[in-house]
């Protein structure tokens, strides 16, 4: 039996948007929590650096490669600035949206592609994970990002597909644009501190 | 009561005053003082990064909420 049909006063509470919607609360969580496994792989990396006897890089080891990796880095960045336009042509429901998605996607790929690459020559060149700190650390640090950036070509594609079919909305791309930023955004630091 | 509030504050004073002693890990003991410098480096780092994140978080959160006082009203 309805409420008012007691006579008893009936109100509904009002309710305000969200301030953020569930999905991004979650991923910021998540996010916040990768923040903090890098920083210790970082800074594990720096403690075990300086204490390198013989200086760093280890002597005998192989060398990184600093400029490929250069455009690489240049690569995965210019895929979190697509990501942004793409949000923004989203937003005014441009057409742009799908194109400029799929050019985040594309250079998402190359960067893994590309690291697959690196990878190999580094291994005939003797570089595993067992030849020394360098190696140890290098695929620690390296392999848990590449972890993530296929984690995130994924979710990326995932969101193409329900573009394509015209079901997506923004409590989906919200959150995979978030974690792609971190991708994005964590890279040029691990660079900076496991290449130069 | 007092007697054990002035026993913990001595505690507390003589752990502070021998924690450098403790070595807990091989980084504080290290003769390399660019080692010793990472540590405490990355200590700091460690320190501060949660508390941006959260900081950060807090007060993006009351902006946010801040903006939509005057938003208007759902009715579900």
């Amino acid at each position: 039996m309805p409420d008012d049909a007691l006579g008893l006063p009936y109100s509904v509470p009002a309710r305000r948007e969200p301030v953020l919607p569930n999905g991004v609360l979650g991923m910021l969580i998540f996010v916040a929590t990768e923040i903090m496994f890098f920083s210790g792989l970082i800074s594990a990396f720096v403690i075990g650096k300086s204490n390198a006897i013989g200086g760093w890089p280890p002597p005998g080891q192989p060398r990184l490669p600093v400029e490929e990796t250069a455009l690489n880095t240049a690569a995965l960045l210019a895929s979190g600035v697509a990501l942004y336009f793409a949000n923004r042509a989203f937003k005014r429901g441009d057409a742009k949206t799908k194109r400029l998605l799929l050019i985040s996607i594309v250079l998402g790929g190359f960067f893994v592609v590309f690291q697959g690459a690196e990878w190999v020559a580094l291994i005939g060149e003797g570089l595993t994970v067992t030849s020394g700190q360098l190696g140890g650390f290098f695929y620690l640090l390296v392999g848990t990002h590449a972890l993530h950036v296929v984690a995130g070509f994924i979710i990326l594609l995932y969101t193409y597909r329900k573009l394509l079919h015209d079901d997506l909305d923004r409590f989906t791309f919200w959150p995979a644009q978030v974690f792609w930023y971190f991708v994005v955004g964590v890279w040029p630091i691990l660079y900076w501190q496991v290449y130069l | 009561m007092r007697l054990a509030r002035v026993a913990l504050a001595a505690a507390v004073v003589a752990v502070t005053w021998a924690a450098d002693l403790a070595y807990a890990c091989p980084s504080c003991a290290s003769p390399l003082e660019e080692n010793r410098q990472a540590f405490v480096d990355t200590t700091v780092f460690l320190t501060i990064v949660p508390l941006m994140m959260i900081g950060g978080f807090i007060w993006w959160l009351r902006r946010k909420i801040r903006e939509m006082d005057g938003a208007p009203e759902i009715h579900p």
